[in-house]
């Protein structure tokens, strides 16, 4: 990696950061849009999440659940109808979410998003080495020499070859767009990385590439990394550690191996078993029926009772609190008791199972 | 992929009635277009029921007041050389200019929208001769054509007719802005055609063996009824002015005065060289405040449904 | 597929028959062509393929962005028309059937956001003359129950899964022997995805109906199909039962494609081998296509297009096209 894409010169922290505090901590983080008859959703409800540098952490979960929310509170990108009710989100000490926040205009040179579908996100007349160089223009304030130099080097270091950078975004296959906008992002060597579902649209080979593009990234910068997406396999091949949301909820969290080699929310075994795996010569899945709750009438509860094969009276009442277990597991399910601290036994959850492919 | 799964169990009733409320509720929304509908609505009342507003059309044997009266409490707008008082004219104005143009509108529409529709969806050759067809209509000068069309429709539909009250001399008019305004209509209208003809659900309907009238019908037309709607309440500003400026030459009916038939009887008692500006000022400003009312809410229907595309994408 | 089908689909002619069919999309002309009087070059996006499906067989066809599965999706449905090579159902040429059913990528864009879920379906019904008491069937077989709280909504008020349950709905109203899916699930979620397989088996399963399954995702190739065909720049270069192609891929591209899927099983995970860089967009290399970016690549890879051949080891149905495909390590 060469020492222009960014990390040349030692990170500046911002005013009031302080290089002691953990890089990016988000607690409690509620937020709630208002909607045209003038109720109000709550689309992230109380998550908290964090991230150390050179740390991968996934978060997943179904489509609503509010990961993009999530990140749109992180960047004070919220849509206009939605706000932050309650929580902190800090970087380095501090508070993004506070009332006149820090940072509002500065926040993406310390984080950087990278979002699906990244045609719409690259200007369509401007070819893609000026695009990158404008950035780190505009956003580092280097001389435009300095700045063509350096977006042609960031180019390099993503993988576009050299004959392409002079290309229109168009002229890109859809790999290279999205190298592109990875490029762009690390035009200002941010100190956190979010992709939300930065390879959905891509096909295996490219995903497997921008996927190893961004752990050499995290490897080589320190870059915190955030992945958002809804395939669990890409979260297992990348990550340290996971979140899994249902309905604006954080249900179970810990590290890779341990969630993902004993799950023990039924949410979770059901997201894990849902999807065949060619690799590992499975043809069984779970299958979850119904569907996410309409967050603008939740039921009183457990949002995922309706859909749970252990739910039983007081799933349907009571909300099930989140306890933290050793090894920084969390797990919102009343089904596993806090007992001594230690982790629970998983509880296999009785999903229907179908037996694809069975001749 | 928007991040709804909501499943609401309205009714397809609900749904229906609320299209059309969805507009309106969006545009009531803005406040220049609040501003338009309320001005359009003003305009609508004075063109059904004039009399009730300004009592029956003067004419110069019931004509009262001295000529060339400027603004006063008794003539808010006026009067006119032959006495008559402004408001009451401009107030019968509107109801022709508001037909003509709703007519002419309608022509538009329907043969813009009926030919665009077929050329982007065909294609080829056939949209290639529409198109060509088209261009044509767009540089034929639209009062040439008003000389050329006037006897022959008079001779077709004959003197005495009345279509919502506007006679012959007026629908020749219609005719005429209809049959020189439908070609822009055409092209928007084949643009989106365009697009819509390569969206699945279209090559769906073509998969399952759906005749391309059919698919006209239900699948295109359904989808651009907003785009005309737009257009048309545009091409109605366009055909108030169009109007008013054949009216303004002379090619108007004396006995059903427009807005523009009254500023051209405004230039011919020269108002102008007589200070008398409320001759002009009465109509137009009604064609102004027309127009511009009209243009509003066609931009921001349009800006609406764009924003409607931008955010489903 | 039940012993009773298999028997009397090996007697018989494959239900669809797809031979050496190619397709070469114009290219537009460019200036620069203009000037120097060249032809447009052309993109070939199907080179002489050959494809059997036998009643109530699900066949997978893999393959990255632009390798040509959407393009042979459209010639089998008759959307559009083969420069070159025959397509036949039950040996009816494509003017003639009507057994053929599409499923299509989008659940959002194939369903017109202005008609009803029952006017979706009963559209079909309506242009091919079949009765409309089908409309509730469909609905029913496609588990969209009860059937009267479907017909009147708007594709608005369903979920991704839901809407491409009444595209499937649509396509089995007609009553059709085979059912193209290009890229069912791709765009819904996992519990949804689990919900949609389910359904495609199980009407395989109860009507004999077969399917080509679309897909980019050797996972769902994997569990769903019987067999599986291999598509590399417009051309099968490795089809076999999908245990044969899968289990013990013989391409080298297979191996590129299977290594770079991601794994949930803790064992599988982080061995990607990948292969480098992405499909050409243009011209196709001599030779063996893959061969710009194929990690066993030889100068004899050059000098001619391997043909499709009986894998090494394998059984008859498994075939590929590799002139090393007896030479390649075996698979850890
Ligand atoms: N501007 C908004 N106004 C009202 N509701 C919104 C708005 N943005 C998002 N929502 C709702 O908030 C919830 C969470 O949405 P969000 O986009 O965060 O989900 P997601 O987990 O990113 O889903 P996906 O996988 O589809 O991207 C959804 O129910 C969504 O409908
Ligand atoms: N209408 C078209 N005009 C010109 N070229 C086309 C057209 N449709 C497809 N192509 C080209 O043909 C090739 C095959 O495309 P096709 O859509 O069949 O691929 P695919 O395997 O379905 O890809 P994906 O996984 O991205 O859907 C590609 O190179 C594509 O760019
Ligand atoms: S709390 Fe009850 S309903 Fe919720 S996940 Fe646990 S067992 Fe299921
Ligand atoms: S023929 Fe040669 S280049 Fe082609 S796949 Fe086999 S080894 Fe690779
Ligand atoms: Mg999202
Ligand atoms: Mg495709």
């Amino acid at each position: 990696m060469s020492a222009a894409a960014g990390a040349d010169h030692a990170r500046q922290l911002p005013e009031g950061a302080d290089a002691a505090s953990p890089l990016l901590e988000i607690r409690g983080l509620r937020v709630s849009f208002t909607l045209s008859d003038g109720r109000r959703l709550t689309a992230v409800d109380g998550i908290n999440l964090s991230v150390a540098p050179g740390e991968a952490v996934g978060l997943a979960g179904e489509s609503g659940s509010g990961k993009s929310t999530a990140v749109g509170a992180i960047m004070g990108l919220l849509a206009p109808n939605g706000r932050i009710d309650a929580g902190s989100i800090r970087y380095r000490g501090l508070d993004l979410a506070a009332k006149g926040a820090p940072l509002r205009r500065t926040r993406w040179r310390e984080i950087a998003v990278v979002f699906q579908g990244s045609l719409v996100a690259l200007n369509p007349v401007i070819k893609v080495r000026d695009q990158v160089a404008e950035a780190i223009e505009l956003r580092l304030g280097e001389p435009a020499e300095v700045a063509q130099e350096k977006a042609k080097l960031l180019l390099h270091d993503v993988g576009i070859p050299e004959k392409r950078i002079n290309a229109y975004p168009h002229q890109l296959s859809g790999g290279q767009r999205q190298r592109a906008m990875l490029a762009v992002a690390l035009s200002c060597s941010p100190a956190v990385l979010i992709g939300d579902e930065p390879t959905t649209a891509l096909d295996v080979i490219v995903q497997a590439q921008i996927l190893e593009l961004l752990d050499r990234m995290r490897q080589e910068y320190g870059l915190g990394l955030i992945l958002i997406t809804h395939d669990l396999a890409v979260i297992a091949d990348m990550c340290d550690r996971v979140a899994i949301m249902y309905a604006g909820r954080i249900v179970e969290s810990g590290s890779v191996k341990e969630i993902f080699s004993a799950p023990r929310h039924p949410y979770t075994q059901a997201l894990l078993g849902a999807a065949p795996d060619a690799r590992a010569g499975r043809r069984t899945i779970k299958v979850l029926e119904g569907h996410p709750p309409d967050l603008s009438a939740l039921p009183p509860g457990c949002h995922f009772a309706p859909r749970c094969p252990l739910a039983d009276a007081r799933c349907r009442e009571e909300d099930p609190p989140t306890i933290e277990y050793a090894d920084q597991v969390t797990l919102a399910c009343h089904r596993y008791s806090l007992g001594d601290g230690k982790l629970p036994t998983p509880i296999d959850a009785p999903y229907p199972t179908l037996e694809l492919g069975k001749r | 992929m928007s991040g709804s799964t909501t499943v609401t169990l309205s009714t397809r009733i609900r749904k229906r009635v609320s299209g059309g409320n969805r507009i309106m509720r969006m545009l009531l929304h803005r406040w220049d277009a609040r501003v338009a509908i309320i001005i359009l609505s003003l305009l609508t009342l004075s063109g059904v029921a004039p009399e009730a507003l300004v009592g029956p059309l003067q004419t110069a044997t019931t004509a009262t007041a001295d000529a060339l009266l400027p603004p006063s409490g008794t003539h808010l707008f006026g009067t006119d050389d032959l006495g008559r008082d402004l408001l009451n004219l401009t107030v019968h104005g509107a109801r022709i200019s508001l037909v003509v143009g709703a007519l002419s509108a309608a022509i538009t529409l329907v043969i813009g929208g009926g030919i665009g529709m077929i050329a982007g969806y065909r294609g080829g050759r056939v949209d290639a001769l529409l198109m060509r067809v088209a261009d044509t209509f767009l540089i034929l000068p639209t009062f040439v054509l008003a000389l050329i069309l006037a006897p022959i429709l008079r001779e077709l539909i004959g003197d005495q007719t009345e279509i919502f009250g506007i006679r012959t001399t007026l629908l020749t008019i219609v005719a005429v802005i209809g049959f020189t305004s439908w070609s822009s209509t055409a092209r928007i209208v084949r643009s989106q055609t365009l697009s819509l003809r390569e969206r699945t659900f279209v090559e769906r309907a073509r998969l399952v063996g759906l005749s391309p009238m059919r698919i006209i019908a239900r699948h295109i037309f359904p989808n651009i009824r907003t785009v005309l709607l737009a257009n048309g309440i545009v091409v109605i500003a366009g055909s108030i002015l169009t109007e008013s400026t054949l009216s303004f030459i002379g090619l108007g009916d004396p006995f059903q005065p427009s807005w523009g038939t009254i500023l051209g009887n405004a230039q011919s008692a020269a108002a102008p060289s007589l200070g008398a500006w409320w001759f002009i000022a009465a109509p137009g400003c009604a064609i102004l405040i027309t127009v511009v009312a009209c243009t509003v809410i066609g931009n921001a229907i349009d800006e609406l449904l764009d924003r409607d595309v931008r955010v489903r994408r | 597929m039940s012993e009773q089908l298999r028997a009397n689909t090996s007697a018989s002619a494959p239900l669809l028959r797809v031979r050496g069919v190619s397709v070469t999309y114009a290219a537009q002309r460019s200036i620069a062509d203009l000037l120097a009087r060249r032809s447009a070059s052309g993109i070939v996006a199907l080179d002489s393929v050959d494809l059997d499906v036998n009643a109530g067989e699900i066949v997978a066809v893999v393959g990255e962005s632009g390798s040509g599965k959407t393009t042979l999706a459209r010639v089998i449905a008759g959307l559009i028309a083969a420069d070159e090579g025959v397509v036949e159902v039950e040996g009816e040429g494509p003017n003639d059937w009507r057994s053929v059913g599409m499923v299509f990528q989008d659940p959002y864009e194939t369903l017109d956001p202005k008609r009803t879920l029952g006017e979706f379906i009963a559209e079909g019904l309506e242009a091919q003359g079949l009765p409309m008491d089908r409309v509730d069937t469909a609905l029913e077989a496609a588990e969209l129950l009860p059937a009267a709280a479907f017909r009147d909504r708007v594709p608005e008020e369903l979920s991704g899964g839901q809407r491409q349950r009444v595209v499937i709905a649509g396509a089995l109203a007609l009553n059709p022997k085979l059912v193209i899916a290009d890229e069912p699930v791709s765009m819904l979620d996992v519990s949804m995805r689990a919900q949609i397989l389910a359904l495609i088996e199980q009407l395989r399963r109860d009507q004999g109906i077969a399917w080509i399954f679309i897909t980019h995702d050797l996972s769902l190739a994997w569990a769903i199909s019987d067999r599986v065909v291999v598509l590399y720049l417009g051309a099968v270069v490795e089809e076999g039962t999908a245990e044969q192609v899968l289990r013990n891929p013989a391409h080298p591209y297979t191996r590129a494609l299977l290594a770079a899927l991601p794994s949930t099983d803790p064992g599988a995970a982080g061995t990607h081998s990948l292969a480098a860089g992405e499909i050409p967009q243009g011209d196709t290399p001599s030779g063996c296509r893959f061969r710009n970016r194929c990690a066993h690549a030889i100068e004899a890879c050059a000098l001619t297009r391997p043909p499709l051949e009986v894998a090494p080891g394998g059984g008859a149905e498994h075939r590929v096209a590799c002139i090393r495909a007896a030479e390649l390590p075996p698979l850890s």
